[in-house]
Formats: C-alpha cells, structure tokens, sequence
C-alpha cells in the first residue's frame, strides 16, 4: 500500500515545491546518495567476504572466538555507534585531542567529506555480508580448494578463482540488504549531518509540509530500491551454488608471524565495531546513571522486549509463509512478484512508510478511529518488520534450498531402487 | 504446521502486541487529558501541583511532538485530549494553523504571560522562555567584539564559527526571525555569511557546539542556554560563555514551550484552568527551576543560576512569526547551503 500510495503522488503535482528541490537540492542530493551507497557498498562487501574467508578457510590463534564475536555489532543501533564514534574521534574526542596534544598532528573534522561516514557504515553493516557469505564458505566443498591447493594455485588464487565466484549470490545478498539500510538510514546521516536523499524526503515533509512532494521523493528511492533488487538477482544470475558437504576442516594453517597478524586484524575490527563502542557505552552510562536512573527505565525495557520478541515472531512467521512458494517449481510470475513486492517495504525509509500510510487512510477516512490509532501503532512496529523479514526470507531460502537438494537427492534414489526391486519380481 | 497455521497465529500475535501498546486509560469526567511533547520528568511535578491545589485529576500522554499532532488530526472530535503540550513556537503554530486548538483569552492568561509569548487569537499561549543567543571562548574572544547574530556573518568571524544544523527547529525559528528582523534578502546575506565562517559542518546538537568550542575547533557560536546551563552544572570551570545578542537593536532571539486546549476538548473548563495554573506565579517557578529555562510571566524571578548569567532585552516579534516564516526559513537555509 505504501508503494501504491506515493506512486499516485504524481496525480497531485506541486510545481514551485517540486521546482526548489530539483533544482537547488536533488542534483547534490542525489550525488552524496550515490558516493555512499558506492562506498558503504565497496567496503562491506570487502570487508564482510574477506573476514568470512579467513573464519571459516584459515586456522589462526583465537579463531573460534572470534567467529562468533564478529556477529556482535549487529547488536548495536547504527545512530548508536555513529554517536559513539563521533564522541570519541571527532575534533573534541579524546582520540583526536590526544593526536593533536601527544602526537602534534593537525586536528580535523571528520563530519566533512564522506570518508568517516562510510566508514560507519562499513562497521556497523559488514557482519550482514560476513554473515551470509560466512554460511556459504562453509557450504563450500573443500575438496574443490583442495583440488585448486593440488594444482599449485596460491591461497589468493584460490580465494578468487574458486571461493570468491561460489560465495558471490551470498555476498550480493548480504550486499542488498546493506544499501538498503544506508538508503533508509536516518540517524547516522542526521548525526554526522550528511545529506541524503532521506533528508530530503523529511524536509518535505517536515519542513514544507508537502505530503505529495515527500511522497514523489520516496518513489524515486522506491525506484532505486528496485533496481538494487534487480541488480542483486542479476548478480545471483541463474547460479545456485550449494553443498551438504560440511567439514570443519580448515584448507589453511596460517602460524607463525602470519597467523597472529591475521588474528590482529580480525581482533581490530571486532574492537572497533564492538569492543570500544561498548566499553565507552558503558562508561558514558556510567557516568549518567546517578543522577538518569529510575523505575520509568523498567517499563522501558520491558515494553522494548514485548516489542522484540512479539516483532520477531510475527516476522518469523511471516516470512515463513513468504519464502515457502519460493521453492515451489510451479511458481506462477504473479505470487512471486507479490512476494518480492512484500520484501520491497525494506528499502522504504520509515518515513515513506508512514506518508504512504497515512496518506493513504486518510483517502480512505471515516474508518473507525481506534483502528487508525493502531495502525499508527504499527507504523512503530513496521520498519522492524521489514528488517527481519528480509533477513529471514534470504536466510529461509539458503535453508530451503539446502534442504530440497537433499531430498532430491533422495528422490533420485527411490526409482532405482524400485526398478531393482521390479526386475527381481521377474526374475 | 501449515500455512493456515502460521497465518492465524501472525495475525493473533499482531492483534495482542497492537492492543497491548495503545492501551490509553480511560479518563474519568473531570479530570484533564494532556498530550505532551515535554519529557514526563519536566511535566509531572507541575500537574502533580495542580491536582494538590485544585484537586482535578490530569493523565497524560507523552510522546513526539510531530507524532502527537498527527494523532490529534487523525483522532478528530474523537481525541481524549484536552490539552497539547509542545516545544517551539513553530510547532505551535503549525499546530493552530491545523485547526487542533481552540481560542482561550482568559485575563489571567492576558496578565500573567507578555503578548509576544501568545499566540494573537489566543490559541496557544507561551509557558516557559529558552533564549538562543551567542556563547564564546572566555580564552580566545573579547566580548567586547560581539554585538549581533548579523555580525557572526562578517569577515573578521572567518573559520571561527559553530553552528548547529538547520535541520532543528530552534534554527529554523532563529532563521525567521532573522528574516523578520531584517527582510529576505538581508537574511539570504547574513545566512550565507555564516556559512563562510563554519569552521566545521554544523553540529547535531548543541553540546556539540560547545564542546567544539571548548577543544578549540571553534571560538563563537549559537545555543539555547539551557544547554549552557547543563554543561556549565557539569563542568563549573569550562571557560565558556554567554553573550546577549543584538541588546542594541531587536532583542535576543526567544523561543518558548507552550500549550493550547484543545478544538475537541471534552473538558474544555479545566485544560483552560491548568492553562491557567501554569502561568501562574507558583508554577512558573517550579518551571524555571526545572529545565534551566526564563519563566514566561514577567512577575517571576528565574533561577538563582540563570539569574547569574545576567538579565537581557527580548526580540518582541510575536512568536506566530517563527511558524508562519519557518518555510522560507528553511527554503532560505538549504539555498544559501546552510546543512
């Protein structure tokens, strides 16, 4: 409904508004939109691929730990670790003071340019690549990267010759999700006061009270979300690469010198992302809870976790029903188009969500006034949502389809051995 | 489990959490609903006052301010409420101009709160002042070089300014008043001046203002003083302070919290009486004590520590003002490229 909604937003043209924002704000708008999603995009597929690669290809001290512990940042808000990471580096952080006094550098604002944005966004996205390319490395058949050891090819070669092209449907998922978040992000940019294609859809909104202009806005995110999907299925082309061979065995031994320098980097990103954003949590909280704490912060966290836990249930659910026709062979064109229409919410700012809900009950109107309160309400439970059920759906369908290859596997027993059984009834 | 399964129990789930969470207690007769914008801790000892002295009851609701007004429109003449509680002239306003309030010109009101601080047809009334004026390092600025908002635009400002970002509202009112004051082409110049003088991108938050300020990013810039209060309870020493702009001309630049009854009130009488109760002498008090901010009526003496920062003259403009220029205000920011 949302999508409907602000596509018909063009029926109700505003011309001077639409005029300001073409000309003054889009063409920068859409420039700095893009510079991040390439950035975001670049860095956490990197990132996210090689991290996975070295937990599940590689043996090197602390690895167990910190496969799991590389998990943790999806635990932390994004505006969260943004606010953190400013606190800490910006030109009053402690990091910078501490460069400027100590070590005499210059001092400088990490809010200009987008280096440190993205940046962000990398540490707090990368485990959404880390985690599906991760499951797909491990689906991976080891004897194929024996086979590549054998024939004397480099561990390099081996990662981009054999692992990287297996696990690249998984990385452009775990890719697809991440652009999304970046283009729906409103916390981060409105921190480190980049400007988005998402601030201009509140300014619209908010600040000219243009229903119709935010919502044209938001078809044309709606419009990019599509042909990030398009350009995700495009990547995934008509590959379906999976494997039930699992072994824990790890192709390569990385000790010595080299081993720990690995184990370094893998611990400084978890440091990064989790450790240190934790810690100075902490402390801040530390500071504040004397004077900030009291029982309304009960109900806060007990009206947060039936939010959590009922949102992931209904997701669960959900998104089971969604991803279960998916495998079905005689899918028809329309229940699958629904189904990629369903995940499409995702890359809707919630915003959007809201102007296209909104707007669209109030066309509606004269329905009963306790149910648009509660639909508000959901407006709430919406963006969280979105977010598991796309998760859930690319996690599913991996699942799924590991799951038919094993039964066709099966199936493809059973007639063999009703023929030999048929041939022993003649003889 | 199938599929009818699994749908059931999605949708009983989605109607238990939904019910759960818009469970708003039934208010009895004579009792005074508010919806609120201002955080439970700043609110709830000013009712509790009211229900002490008067004995009338008051729920309320708090919640964003932006949310609640939609949910005052999409509630119609169906709304508990009686009473809108918000920051900013500007929302306010917008909230007037949608028809959500009521016109209440009690005398009480007309002599406890200066006419600048109300709404001309008395729909929403000014309750508590916040001025946003210029704070400087007391390490690297001669007071005696400052004098208005319009000068922080000037050359001799050059790489020496923090500014908040024009995203939030308390800059937003500030740009029309500045508009007001000076006429849209003057404020098109005093705005792009300011943004040759950043010595960085403008800030998320106040505090960052003036924790840039502090680490030597930056020598002036522009905050609410209620911030400054906070940072100065904090950290006594900080070598920070509060200058008063444009004393020699139009006043600094004020802004208020405030409150309306209500269009649909089903208890109109007593939202006007806490209306009422909360411009009185007692009550502004409590209020200026609170949040570290000006009480509204004149009669009432600020807080020891706000007192020491010193008294100053107010922009008279009427803060109606602040809404009805807000977007050209921000149309003016984004094209002089203030973000």
């Amino acid at each position: 409904m949302p999508i409907f909604v602000v596509a018909l937003s063009w029926l109700l043209p505003e011309h001077e508004l639409w005029a300001h924002f073409s000309e003054n704000l889009l063409p920068s708008l859409v420039s700095s939109t893009a510079v991040l999603l390439v950035g975001v995009g670049i860095g956490v597929t990197l990132l996210g691929t090689i991290l996975a690669y070295l937990v599940v290809m590689v043996e090197f001290p602390g690895r167990k730990w910190l496969e799991w512990a590389l998990f943790l940042p999806f635990a932390i808000p994004a505006y969260v670790l943004a606010f953190v990471y400013l606190g800490v580096f910006d030109y009053s952080g402690y990091a910078q003071v501490w460069m400027r006094e100590v070590l005499g550098l210059p001092g400088f604002d990490i809010r200009s340019g987008s280096w440190a944005i993205i940046l962000t966004f990398v540490l707090v996205f990368y485990p959404y690549v880390y985690m599906m390319t991760r499951a797909s490395f491990k689906r991976q058949k080891i004897n194929m990267i024996e086979a590549g050891k054998l024939l004397g090819a480099s561990p390099i070669k081996v990662f981009f010759k054999i692992s990287l092209p297996l696990a690249r449907p998984a990385a452009a998922a775990g890719l697809l999700v991440t652009l999304m978040e970046t283009l729906a992000d409103f916390g981060v940019v409105g921190l480190f006061n980049y400007d988005t294609f998402t601030t201009a859809i509140y300014s619209a909104w908010g600040d000219y009270r243009s229903v119709e202009v935010a919502a044209q806005l938001a078809s044309l995110l709606v419009l990019v979300a599509f042909f990030l999907i398009y350009f995700e299925k495009k990547a995934r082309g008509q590959a379906k690469y999976y494997s039930a061979d699992v072994s824990n065995k790890k192709p390569y031994q990385a000790s010595g010198v080299v081993g720990w320098l690995i184990s370094l980097f893998v611990l400084g990103v978890f440091m990064l992302s989790f450790a240190m954003p934790m810690l100075q949590l902490v402390a801040w909280g530390w500071e504040s809870v004397g004077e900030e704490w009291s029982a309304k912060y009960f109900d806060l966290i007990s009206s947060t976790s039936v939010l959590t836990v009922s949102a992931a249930l209904i997701t669960v659910a959900i998104a089971t029903v969604l991803a279960l026709p998916g495998r079905c062979k005689q899918n028809s064109i329309w229940l699958s188009s629904v189904i990629r229409m369903a995940t499409l919410g995702y890359a809707l700012p919630g915003s959007v969500m809201a102007v296209g809900l909104l707007y669209g009950i109030n066309q509606i109107s004269e329905i009963n006034i306790h149910l648009v309160v509660r639909v508000l309400t959901i407006l709430f439970l919406d963006r969280l949502l979105c977010y598991y059920l796309l998760m859930c759906l690319v996690l599913w369908q991996l699942l799924i389809a590991q799951l038919m290859h094993r039964l066709s596997k099966l199936s493809r027993c059973i007639p063999k051995v009703r023929v030999y059984w048929a041939h022993h009834d003649y003889v | 489990m199938n599929v009818k399964t699994l749908i059931s129990s999605a949708v009983i789930f989605s109607v238990l959490t939904v019910s759960s969470v818009t469970a708003v207690q039934a208010a009895s007769d004579d009792s005074v609903t508010v919806y609120s914008s201002r955080k439970e801790h700043l609110i709830k000892p000013l009712f509790e006052a009211f229900t002490k002295d008067t004995g009338i009851k008051v729920d309320y609701l708090t919640g964003k301010g932006g949310a609640l007004i939609e949910r005052l429109k999409l509630e119609g003449d169906n709304t508990q409420a009686d009473m809108f509680m918000t920051v900013d002239a500007g929302n306010l306003w917008y909230t007037g101009s949608q028809g959500l309030f009521q016109s209440v010109q009690t005398e009480t009101l007309k002599s406890n709160i200066p006419a600048h601080l109300r709404d001309p047809n008395g729909l929403w009334t000014g309750l508590s002042v916040r001025a946003r004026t210029i704070v400087y390092s007391t390490e690297r600025v001669d007071p005696a070089d400052l004098s208005t908002y319009a000068d922080l635009s000037t050359d001799k400002w050059k790489g020496k300014l923090c500014l908040r970002t024009s995203k939030k509202i308390y800059t937003k009112s500030l740009a029309a008043s500045v508009i007001y004051n000076h006429g849209e082409d003057k404020a098109g110049d005093i705005i792009s001046g300011w943004v040759d003088n950043l010595a960085a991108t403008p800030n998320a938050k106040d505090s960052h203002v003036m924790n840039a300020i502090l680490a030597g990013q930056c020598d002036v810039g522009l905050v609410n003083t209620y911030y400054y209060g906070r940072l100065i309870a904090k950290n006594p020493n900080a070598p920070l302070k509060l200058f008063w702009a444009n004393q020699d001309t139009t006043g600094v630049h004020v802004n208020v919290s405030g409150a309306g009854v209500t269009k649909h009130a089903s208890n109109a009488a007593g939202a006007t009486k806490l209306l009422e109760y909360l411009s009185s002498a007692k009550a502004q008090a409590i209020y200026g004590s609170l949040n570290k901010e000006y009480p509204a009526n004149q009669n009432v003496a600020s807080d020891d520590v706000v007192s020491a920062w010193g008294s100053f003259k107010q922009d008279k403009m009427n803060l109606s003002q602040a809404g009805i220029l807000q977007a050209d205000a921000v149309k003016l920011m984004q094209l002089k490229g203030y973000r």
